[in-house]
């Protein structure tokens, strides 16, 4: 007799789970559906361009996307309404798988390519699966570390590729986090393009809506912008992409340094629009009123930290190269501020000074709530009000009580201690997180390097910026990698998400097993 | 002018926001801490959250540079207490709510300006329309 072999889709069926655990697989099958949509917008680029070899790359791409999508998906039945922890857990988890799939593009176009007299070294570079998910990563995190020697010699389609994924994983942990996230807790407020509106699951929408529209606006705009400075379209659009992502990947190999001045200093508004949040952006389109720029602490922080460091690093350059540095000074502030990670020139002849102001920079990166990478300026913020808090408690007289003043709302006492512990507790790790991962990357790569310069890289992977010292490239190990990889998806999430994934209770995850 | 004002309930709270829009200086005294918080998070003045018996409460309050105490406390033995030592230290104006009418003779005794209970004041001004008509 033969043993008929199981319905495979029977078996998943027959798997008991936890209602959370069904939410999980649900939320994430359906995110993993996006690079499937992607990888279809871009194989008309394939077609635009003529490159047919790439079309069976995009079309596997689709696959498997749309596949390990749908068999998720297939767990919605019983699913529990997601509760902040496992919104946590899915994007944490999205965020891991939908590089990977994010890869194949890179992987299948090298691989169809070939290895032969005509293929360039940037595209074998791919054939190695480590450079690839590192690029995929980079990219869906919008960091812009890139493993490509010389992005030129890419085809069109994965020049397309690298800005789509930066361009679609900018704006998309936020939009994640919205539709994800109970609508009461503050970091939904941060996102929020009503600002203090809570009529719940009718503005989760609307707002995810007008942060894809404000998205939008500015996005053309920036391919306009630098089409006017000078820049060809197809040029124009992949640097728009990236740009207003503070993504940072180029499609040249001295990054916006390959252009004129004119385009270098267009490019700087346009990484400072990516460094603004959303809800300021939201009352600058819909209620041109200008003053949003300046209403709140985060981004009156942003101006002053734009100018003062601007400033800072010109000094620097000016003592350390004998020469006023003003385009290149300014340019590679707002790019590390911003953490948008286009480069000007080359990084590794500046002075360790210069490097580590930058690494400061990129630690605090821009203000909440836009596309921008590293601990960000609420927070910076708020760490320094704990401090001036600190001392004015000491120079209050014996019964005076000390007025709590959090952004522009007044709090209480409990309140402001919960925020700023809560502050003081992510600043720690990250912290923690980023001498951990120097140890590692110290180990990893060669002598030549010194510590400001794995210090600037580390910061750089975990601020999801993209500057590089030169770390960043395919003789790395596969350990310094790793470390890199490990970095730009913990910091794009906020640590805390992935943290939480490590510390999950699985077994109450699965109910059989 | 700088105006000390003992008791921050809801005429306390009152008076303090319109002093602040004349652009006075304005430290409260209040000794429920709940209260206390309340006003700090309304205006931003000096808050003392303490009991006025308290010995040196008026000291830190710097009544030595005060121009005027306002006592609105629900308390008239308060108001008296606080009219009593802002008159020690020499403040010019005082002026206290009162509670209780009987107590009104006491404090004109001290040469202090006094609204007597708030309810006589509103039911005078609704009064006085009827008159107006």
């Amino acid at each position: 007799m033969k043993i008929e072999p199981d319905n495979p889709m029977r078996i998943l069926k027959q798997i008991k789970l936890a209602p959370q655990a069904r939410t999980i697989m649900r939320d994430m099958g359906l995110f993993l559906h996006v690079p499937g949509l992607m990888a279809l917008i871009s194989l008309f680029i394939s077609l635009g361009w003529g490159e047919y070899y790439a079309i069976l790359p995009f079309g596997l791409t689709i696959l498997a996307s749309v596949s390990l999508g749908q068999l998720l998906y297939r767990f919605r039945k019983g699913a529990a309404p997601a509760r902040s922890r496992h919104a946590m857990i899915t994007v944490a988890l999205s965020w891991g798988i939908i590089p990977i799939i994010g890869a194949i593009p890179f992987m299948a176009i090298a691989a169809s390519l070939g290895d032969g007299m005509d293929t360039s070294a940037t595209v074998s570079v791919f054939h190695q699966p480590w450079n690839a998910v590192f690029e995929s990563f980079s990219g869906f995190t919008s960091t812009g570390l890139s493993m490509a020697l010389d992005p030129a010699q890419l085809p069109y389609s994965l020049q397309w590729w690298r800005s789509l994924t930066e361009w679609v994983g900018g704006v998309g942990v936020i939009v994640l986090m919205l539709s994800l996230l109970q609508p009461a807790t503050d970091a939904y407020n941060l996102y929020s393009a009503e600002g203090r509106s809570r009529r719940i699951a009718l503005t989760v929408r609307s707002t995810v809506r007008s942060i894809w529209w404000i998205y939008l606006v500015y996005t053309v705009f920036s391919i306009t912008l630098l089409k006017i400075a000078g820049m060809p379209w197809w040029d124009a659009l992949n640097h728009g992409l990236t740009g207003i992502s503070t993504g940072g990947f180029s499609i040249t190999s001295g990054s916006i340094g390959a252009y004129a001045p004119v385009i270098q200093w267009a490019t700087i508004p346009i990484m400072i629009l990516g460094a603004i949040s959303f809800p300021i952006h939201y009352q600058l389109l819909r209620r041109r009123d200008l003053s949003a720029l300046w209403s709140d602490a985060q981004h009156r922080a942003l101006w002053l930290l734009l100018i003062l460091g601007g400033i800072l690093l010109l000094l620097e350059n000016a003592v350390s190269q004998d020469a006023w540095l003003w385009r290149d000074s300014l340019f590679q502030w707002a790019s590390a501020l911003g953490t948008c990670g286009f480069n000007t020139t080359d990084l590794k002849a500046w002075s360790p000074s210069a490097k580590l102001l930058m690494t400061l920079g990129m630690f605090v990166g821009g203000a909440a709530g836009s596309t921008v990478g590293g601990l960000k300026l609420n927070r910076f913020v708020a760490l320094l009000q704990a401090i001036a808090w600190k001392f004015q408690r000491l120079m209050l007289t014996p019964h005076q009580i000390l007025r709590y003043r959090l952004g522009n709302q007044v709090v209480s006492e409990t309140e402001a201690n919960r925020h700023i512990e809560s502050v003081a507790v992510l600043a720690f790790l990250w912290l923690l997180l980023l001498i951990l991962g120097i140890f590692g990357l110290l180990s990893q790569v060669s002598p030549i390097y010194t510590l400001s310069d794995v210090l600037f890289e580390a910061t750089s992977a975990l601020s999801s910026v993209g500057l590089s010292t030169g770390i960043t490239h395919p003789d790395l190990t596969w350990g310094g990698k790793l470390v890199l990889i490990l970095f730009m998806w913990m910091g794009r999430l906020e640590i805390m998400p992935v943290l939480l994934l490590f510390i999950l209770p699985w077994r109450s995850l699965l109910r059989r097993f | 002018m700088y105006i000390i004002v003992v008791g921050a309930g809801l005429i306390g709270c009152s008076f303090v926001g319109l002093a602040l829009k004349e652009n006075h200086e304005v430290t409260a005294i209040e000794q429920n801490e709940e209260k206390a918080r309340s006003l700090l998070q309304k205006y931003n003045i000096k808050v003392l959250n303490a009991d006025i018996a308290e010995g040196d409460i008026l000291e830190e309050a710097q009544i030595e540079r005060a121009d005027m105490i306002v006592a609105a406390t629900s308390d008239d033995s308060v108001n008296l207490m606080a009219m009593f030592l802002g008159k020690e230290q020499g403040v010019k104006n005082l002026i206290t709510l009162i509670n209780n009418r009987q107590h009104q003779t006491m404090f004109e005794r001290l040469g202090v300006k006094v609204v007597v209970s708030p309810e006589n004041i509103i039911a005078q001004r609704l009064y006085d329309f009827i008159d107006r008509a």
